[in-house]
């Protein structure tokens, strides 16, 4: 019989990632720590933000979730169990559970596959669908699920607009059915009324799916209103982890509340970067 | 009130396209006064930086031309001057940064070099004086005169930016023209960059034409705003009185918008549809196909500014007392209050 599941899905414990720079044989060899101890939980349903400025670590951290990169220690845990002690083919299940959405979905989606082949390849990987046929039907199934068309199904990348390519990227994240997406900075590119679009069906798809999201971004704007946790990265290391209101209304760290006074305000009554 | 540094007059900047005529700029009117601060605020596509490039003669050709209009700086129609005596005015009388420094800046010459360049093209300065005032350009903004011997790809994003507003202010500029000067950067570098120039304009004086697509920027550094949609503007106003009570239907779309923790559980407002093709402008009010109050007139009869000649007038038929309302008036009254 089955333990009670966790409220946690998804741990990650002291992780590291270091870039050597130079030296090596004779000389000391010297690293660039992107990513140096970093730990933290997400609970399932739940949205945690991994927040920081350029070259803080935080994508570092989403590639190695996903097992782009190889850490160079630490653990990452997945519904409890540690990724080093996952077989072959247990990793492959893996890796279908959890998926991921990135800025610029030009760049992600091949511009070579129409929107049916790029839905249904993760499908044919991992034994989704019977028969090409039904890998059809599910595909359009998902084009409405994300608001597009299922007569989208045919165009290419170049035939969308920003934000209905984002749209396909989440769908094709979906398509195989994942209980976590890395959503790495997924509204960066988009105008902000087509922004708000792309959040409600991120909200939505999680409301109705029970996804698990790591949100990294730098807009804290996105952040206050979508999630429930917040990790604050500064230089590889996470300086402070907290609710919404502990970290906007009670930031411990100075790094933290240097970052929140630079975001300006909308009230031009309370200017903060007044000379 | 004295004469505006910069009045623009019905400016359009049009684009021959495979598709017909791509009017990026359409019929454009605004002025800026000596040492205020305008921002043009709108979203992609919608005309804000070609507008700008317009004031410089700088719409890329020969596919895109200024199809009519005036742009009077300081008594002259820059429109009508050549490309000899424009560049006589561009990086003199006014400076200009962009978004990305490091494709402003020649990465085969040293920061020095560029910053007496400048003065040296205008005549403002020459030799051991052109050096001593790029020294003194770089300190002014935040940076170490040795960076006169360093090259752009030694700099960080945020000090290039530096560089480039040091640049654009070593020939005292009556108007800078910044265009998404802060999108690249960091969110601690864009408050430093926008403080930064919140300083250089109380102590110089100059104007600010400031294009962004972020509310907040405008909030912090603007005095009035433009909000831009389609080619056009559709709502100008103070920036206190446009947060306090945005008016035009599509701005206060972009309003409520705005991802917010008092907006947390709830969807977010979202604008119908997309932006239409340059090409093809709705005939009359450009919004009306997205727009949540319109009603038969809205695609019938082009929308003017109202009330005209005020500091804060709308293009649209809720705030004209001459168009017929619709039948659900009361929603109308409770709108426009």
């Amino acid at each position: 019989m089955n333990e009670a599941k966790s409220s946690v899905l998804l741990s990650v414990r002291d992780l590291s990632k270091h870039f050597a720079l130079r030296g090596g044989l004779f000389q000391k060899r010297e690293f660039n720590k992107a990513v140096d101890g970093v730990s933290f939980d997400i609970a399932r349903g739940k949205t945690l933000a991994l927040v920081g400025e350029s070259g803080s670590g935080k994508s570092t951290v989403g590639a190695m979730l996903l097992g782009l990169l190889e850490p160079t220690s630490g653990e990452i845990f997945f519904d409890g169990k540690p990724f080093s002690n996952f077989s072959g083919a247990e990793k492959r299940a893996l890796r279908r559970q959890m998926q991921v959405v990135f800025q610029d979905p030009y760049a992600s989606l091949n511009a070579r596959m129409n929107v049916r082949e790029a839905l249904t390849e993760g499908m044919i990987i991992h034994g989704i669908g019977a028969n090409a046929a039904e890998r059809n039907t599910r595909a359009e199934a998902l084009l409405t699920q994300v608001g597009l068309s299922p007569s989208a199904i045919e165009r290419y990348p170049h035939e969308f607009s920003g934000g209905q390519r984002q749209r396909v990227a989440i769908a094709r994240a979906l398509s195989v059915e994942p209980s976590f997406i890395v959503l790495d900075e997924p509204t960066s590119a988009l105008d902000v009324s087509i922004q708000s679009q792309i959040l409600n069906l991120l909200r939505q798809l999680q409301r109705d799916k029970g996804l698990t999201y790591l949100f990294i971004t730098h807009n804290l704007g996105v952040v206050e209103y979508l999630a429930d946790a917040v990790s604050v990265m500064q230089n590889g290391r996470i300086v402070e982890t907290g609710s919404i209101e502990q970290i906007f209304d009670a930031p411990q760290q100075q790094y933290t509340k240097n970052l929140l006074s630079a975001i300006p305000s909308l009230d031009p009554s309370k200017r903060r970067l007044a000379a | 009130m004295s004469e505006p540094l910069l009045q623009v007059e019905n400016l359009r900047t049009y684009f021959d396209t495979s598709r017909g005529t791509a009017k990026a700029v359409d019929g454009v009117s605004f002025s800026i006064a000596r040492g205020e601060t305008l921002a043009i605020v709108g979203e992609s596509g919608c005309g804000k930086s070609m507008t700008a490039l317009s004031l410089l003669q700088l719409v890329p050709e020969p596919a895109g031309y200024i199809a009519g209009g005036k742009v009077l700086f300081d008594g002259r129609d820059l429109l009508e001057l050549t490309w000899d005596n424009m560049r006589g005015i561009r990086g003199k009388d006014i400076g200009m940064i962009f978004q990305e420094p490091m494709t402003s800046l020649n990465p085969v010459f040293t920061i020095g070099n560029q910053l007496v360049e400048a003065m040296e093209i205008h005549g403002t300065a020459n030799g051991a004086a052109a050096r001593q005032r790029a020294g003194e350009a770089l300190e002014r903004v935040g940076l170490n005169a040795q960076l006169m011997r360093q090259y752009p790809h030694e700099l960080s994003g945020g000090m290039r930016q530096r560089v480039m507003i040091a640049m654009s202010l070593v020939n005292e500029p009556k108007l800078l023209i910044a265009d998404e000067p802060t999108t690249a950067l960091d969110v601690t570098v864009q408050a430093q960059i926008l403080r930064l120039l919140n300083k250089l304009q109380t102590e110089t004086g100059m104007a600010i034409l400031l294009i962004t697509h972020d509310l907040g920027i405008v909030a912090e550094v603007a005095d009035r705003a433009a909000v831009m949609y389609a080619g056009q503007f559709v709502e100008v106003a103070p920036v206190a009185e446009l947060f306090k009570e945005p008016r035009h239907p599509y701005t206060r779309g972009l309003f409520s918008s705005l991802p917010a923790r008092n907006r947390r559980g709830q969807d977010l407002a979202t604008l119908d549809g997309i932006v239409p093709d340059a090409t093809q402008w709705p005939s009359a009010c450009r919004f009306e196909p997205r727009c949540p109050f319109r009603w038969d007139e809205c695609a019938r009869i082009t929308p003017k500014f109202h009330p005209p000649g005020t500091d804060r007038p709308v293009r649209c038929h809720l705030y004209d007392p001459e168009i017929p309302k619709p039948q659900n008036a009361e929603k109308v009254a409770e709108v426009t209050r």
